[in-house]
């Protein structure tokens, strides 16, 4: 259950929100907000700042056995054991060297066990943008028997395209192993 | 003159001069002898009237004895003598001083009768010779003609007369001169027979001799003549020979003069290739040093860009760290931003700082990307001018190995010159060796040519020997050449 949040204006370098419209008829939730974009593989992806608790430089990590591979192991957080997931693994994506860029993401996202903190590990964080719906573009239908369900959509600008996730569905229990098995 | 004819000629000579000498000595003993011979017939004419006197000496003293009558001693005196020959027919007469004759034996007509006028064919009265020789003296020669026993021709006589005083009665005896002649010619000719005989056998020895002397003198004078031919011709072929070693003698000195001022040339050449070498060899000890200078500035360079690289390396550690402060920063901001996301409303202004402080953290991560950058510019350049620096050391390498190598190469290159020097002077030493000999050849040849001329001269002395003994024993014509018509001797 996303928490949906009014999109604000602050000063800076934020970019201008165009007036409030609805452009798209099937799109019954605002998806307009601040996300936390990051990078993964050359790719830009966002999330939603609510669902962000912390974001932390890498940690080493211990390793859980018995476990899927994309889950690299857990870590102590101020006294709190934190399950660590490689998103790259998550999403097939290969495994790289961790650099002095690789974050963790501890996100703050419900399950079905009620709320959890899972870490994710990313390539890198770019910032925190202000994204309105009118940028959002649902996600194509690539005509296959796989659930895109995972992206919110696709936020654009002028330059490039971030795909917004929906964490809740990356890191939920019940497309783990389903979305492991596709390349 | 005489040395002007043949020797077989000469030998004739002699033997002829002995027969003439012989002759003429025969000739000058032949008239004595003859003398003697008729001395002697005298003195026996003389000796034998003399003992017919002792005939008459006998009857005297019968006479004197008184034995006899004086006439009948005289008769039987006459008889006595009468009868008394010598020689076969040589008789005794006796005449008076008148002159009468008293007996004659052969012309007994006479007996008794005036002799004073009997004149022979020449008209000498001999009987008064006769008188006339026993007054001057007891007895002595009469010469006249007188018809011999049985014959009526007169022929020249000596007689002998001799007076017996006692009687008065004059005996008388004589030779006939031709008698005489005849055994004088008889001893003449035996003489003159085996003279000739002697002469000729003498002068066919001569001739004997001479050719037996000649023939060989010739064959000696044929063989000494070839022997001189053969040793003029040995001569001239030594001469030759000589002339041509001679030839290769003064052409080798020649070739050997020109090889070793090639020697020259070479030993020169070869000295200059030595020093160029070593002036090679010094250019590349300076060029080594260049190249050892080069290098240790290179390796200082080396050390500097070391340093640089390790200032580099530390700015970049600082860079790091403000990078990763910059990041930490960031990751604060975004924090921040995040829980003034959450907070809603009242971190609305939260928010803004919190992207402010983001920002700064971007700028001052920029920078930190920019300095970064202008690092790794600097370190590429650092690296490119280490790598510059290796190469340019590498080639200094290749060129110190080369200059090695070139060094090496010249050493060889002077060891070799040297060697070649070496060689060169063995090489002229063994040309001046040669040359000595050449010379020794040359002065050999010189001495053979002279030893060949001496030979040459000895047999032109022999050909003339030759020549002479030919003059002698062939003989000289009158213009004094020596006569070249062969001569059985």
């Amino acid at each position: 259950m996303a928490e949906m949040q009014q999109f604000e204006q602050p000063t800076g370098a934020v970019e201008e929100s165009p007036p409030e419209e609805f452009n798209q008829a099937a799109s019954s939730r605002d998806r307009g907000g601040k996300y936390l974009t990051f990078t993964m593989a050359e790719e830009d992806y966002g999330i939603g700042i609510l669902k962000v608790k912390e974001i932390i430089g890498m940690q080493d990590l211990t390793p859980v056995p018995q476990t899927p591979k994309s889950v690299k192991g857990v870590i102590n957080l101020r006294g709190k054991v934190i399950p660590v997931v490689d998103l790259r693994l998550r999403f097939n994506m290969g495994e790289i060297e961790y650099t002095e860029r690789t974050c963790i993401i501890v996100l703050e996202i419900s399950s079905q066990w009620g709320m959890v903190h899972i870490g994710i590990v990313v390539d890198s964080v770019s910032e925190v943008l202000n994204v309105s719906e009118n940028d959002i573009e649902d996600t194509p239908n690539f005509g296959m028997k796989f659930s895109t369900d995972y992206i919110l959509g696709i936020a654009k600008n002028d330059k490039d395209v971030k795909m917004l996730l929906d964490m809740d569905k990356v890191v939920g229990d019940e497309n783990w192993t389903d979305m492991e098995s596709f390349a | 003159m005489v040395d002007k004819l043949k020797l077989s000629t000469k030998i004739l000579l002699m033997g002829v001069g002995i027969i003439v000498s012989f002759s003429i000595l025969l000739a000058w003993i032949f008239p004595r002898v003859k003398d003697r011979m008729y001395d002697a017939k005298y003195l026996k004419t003389r000796h034998v009237v003399e003992t017919a006197c002792g005939v008459l000496d006998y009857y005297n003293q019968k006479v004197e004895d008184n034995a006899l009558s004086v006439n009948e001693a005289q008769r039987q005196a006459k008889q006595a003598i009468k009868h008394l020959r010598y020689q076969e027919q040589d008789y005794f007469w006796i005449n008076d001083m008148e002159p009468k004759m008293i007996m004659h034996p052969m012309k007994t007509e006479l007996d008794g009768r005036h002799v004073s006028n009997l004149k022979d064919p020449n008209g000498k009265r001999l009987f008064v010779a006769m008188v006339d020789v026993c007054r001057n003296a007891d007895g002595g020669f009469v010469d006249y003609y007188w018809p011999k026993p049985g014959k009526t021709q007169p022929v020249p006589k000596i007689s002998y007369v001799k007076l017996y005083p006692d009687w008065d009665w004059i005996v008388g005896s004589g030779i006939y001169i031709d008698d005489v002649e005849e055994e004088v010619a008889e001893l003449f000719y035996t003489i003159v027979i085996v003279s000739v005989l002697i002469a000729i056998g003498a002068v066919l020895l001569s001739c004997f001799m001479a050719r037996t002397i000649s023939k060989p003198i010739n064959q000696v004078i044929l063989d000494l003549s070839d022997g001189a031919e053969q040793v003029a011709r040995a001569c001239g072929e030594v001469s030759s020979s000589n002339q041509s070693l001679a030839e290769g003698s003064s052409e080798q000195a020649a070739s050997l003069e020109e090889t070793a001022s090639s020697l020259e040339q070479m030993s020169s050449m070869t000295k200059q290739n030595a020093d160029n070498a070593n002036q090679a060899d010094l250019l590349m000890k300076e060029t080594n040093e260049v190249a050892t200078k080069a290098n240790d500035s290179m390796c200082h360079l080396t050390t500097s860009m070391h340093d640089i690289s390790n200032a580099s390396e530390e700015i970049s550690k600082i860079i790091k760290t403000i990078d990763a402060i910059a990041f930490q920063t960031n990751l604060l901001a975004l924090n921040a931003a995040v829980e003034a996301a959450r907070s809603g409303e009242s971190g609305a202004g939260f928010a803004v700082v919190a992207e402010e402080v983001r920002k700064l953290a971007m700028s001052a991560s920029d920078a930190a990307k920019n300095t970064s950058g202008l690092i790794e510019g600097t370190v590429q350049k650092i690296n490119a001018g280490s790598e510059l620096v290796i190469k340019t050391s590498a080639a200094f390498k290749d060129m110190a190995a080369s200059a090695s190598k070139v060094g090496e190469l010249v050493g060889e290159i002077s060891a070799a010159s040297n060697e070649q020097a070496d060689g060169i002077q063995q090489v002229s030493q063994a040309v001046d060796e040669m040359d000595a000999s050449v010379q020794k050849a040359a002065a050999n040849a010189e001495e053979s040519a002279s030893a060949a001329e001496q030979m040459n001269a000895q047999a032109e002395q022999m050909k003339s020997s030759v020549k002479d003994l030919v003059a002698i024993v062939r003989g000289h014509d009158t213009n004094g050449h020596s006569s070249q018509k062969a001569c059985a001797g």
